[in-house]
């Protein structure tokens, strides 16, 4: 089955990784700015980390015949410094006319600070000014609850926002509900041991639907599994799912998400140009 | 043929039930060598309080998420969150 990763930090896996994903049928993936490991010391070191993922990232993927799309942002882990995340933010724009930029993202909380809280806020109101798409990381752990009600406290100041072409993240049971009630897409990350599981996963479509509904493995260079995503698609077929409401979740759903952002262009190994069905 | 309770998924759930049993088993035998009180230890109530919500039946994985969630205050913002930034205005605020 043809599939989209909609959520993968591809500069920390190896090339065997992207042959990995083209033999289990993905498409496409998505990667969106995410913290490398350490922080980082000045503006130009994220210049030249968007360069990596507007530019390298997506000729890496072509070998395999892979679209690569990404999201630009500074993560909530480096924003305790407000005067760095500044600059920063004020760089992301040079990179938003690249083709494969799907938006703003992954923008959030992390231990659910002040600073935190004040660089997501400047940065949905960057995605707002720019008409951007907004990919949003929910915090790990003890922090998810709150850091998930949080967020969506802040989205609600921005009554302007279309919910459609905004996804929050790595939710689990306790936050898919709030997250999909107030119109947003919700993303299912598939770890193995925080986050989500394939099962659970098949439980929460089982339990919410697919509308709106997203399926990644959020594959880094901690321990994570990036072809995550046919697990959950055996996992779907061993219930006894139709083929069917599987692509809806693995394949429609990213690219009609995708099909939100200005820019964005189907993945060449697929001619799924898909209507908006949700507002 | 039952998929979510087949024989193999019997297998399955019967093997994590055995591995939580065997792990707080050993949480308890090491207590007094790794120098932890558990009758004090926040984690150790919270791990009794989650194997609690296991036999309270439907709902319970929700229950434990919660459980091992902090506490989300609603006016977390007037309580010494953050104040908004930005442009006064901006984006329809």
């Amino acid at each position: 089955m043809n599939y989209v990763d909609p959520h993968i930090h591809m500069v920390s896996r190896v090339t065997d990784d992207y042959e990995a994903l083209a033999r289990m049928g993905c498409v496409a993936v998505s990667e969106p700015a995410f913290w490398a490991g350490f922080d980082r010391r000045t503006a130009d070191g994220f210049r030249d980390y968007f360069r990596q993922i507007t530019e390298v990232e997506p000729r890496r993927a072509a070998g395999y015949g892979i679209a690569h799309y990404s999201w630009l942002c500074i993560n909530a882990k480096e924003a305790e410094d407000v005067k760095l995340a500044r600059e920063v933010i004020a760089a992301i724009p040079e990179f938003l006319s690249a083709s494969n930029v799907l938006g703003i993202g992954e923008i959030g909380l992390n231990k659910n600070t002040r600073n935190e809280a004040t660089v997501f806020l400047e940065q949905v109101e960057l995605a707002v000014r720019h008409d951007e798409t907004i990919l949003i990381h929910t915090p790990h752990l003890a922090d998810k609850l709150r850091g998930t009600r949080m967020i969506l406290d802040m989205l609600a100041d921005f009554p302007a926002l279309d919910r459609g072409r905004v996804v929050i993240d790595h939710v689990e049971e306790h936050t898919i509900r709030p997250a999909l009630d107030a119109g947003y897409w919700a993303g299912m990350t598939l770890y193995p041991l925080t986050k989500c599981s394939p099962e659970r996963a098949c439980d929460l479509v089982e339990r919410y639907g697919v509308e709106r509904l997203l399926v990644n493995s959020a594959g880094d260079w901690g321990p994570s599994r990036p072809v995550a995503v046919p697990d959950f698609i055996v996992a779907m077929r061993a219930r006894g799912h139709a083929e069917a409401l599987i692509e809806r979740v693995v394949l429609d759903n990213p690219l009609d998400l995708f099909s939100r952002c200005r820019r964005y262009v189907p993945p060449p190994r697929t001619a799924k140009s898909l209507p908006r069905t949700t507002s | 043929m039952p998929r979510v309770l087949s024989d193999q998924r019997f297998l399955t759930i019967r093997s994590l039930v055995v591995e939580l049993s065997a792990a707080l088993d050993r949480v308890e035998r090491h207590a007094t060598e790794d120098s932890i009180d558990l009758d004090q230890d926040i984690r150790w109530k919270l791990l009794a309080e989650a194997v609690a919500r296991l036999a309270a039946g439907p709902g319970r994985v929700d229950s434990v998420q919660e459980l091992f969630s902090d506490a989300y205050d609603p006016a977390w913002r007037r309580t010494g969150g953050p104040e908004l930034s930005g442009s006064p205005g901006c984006c329809g605020r």
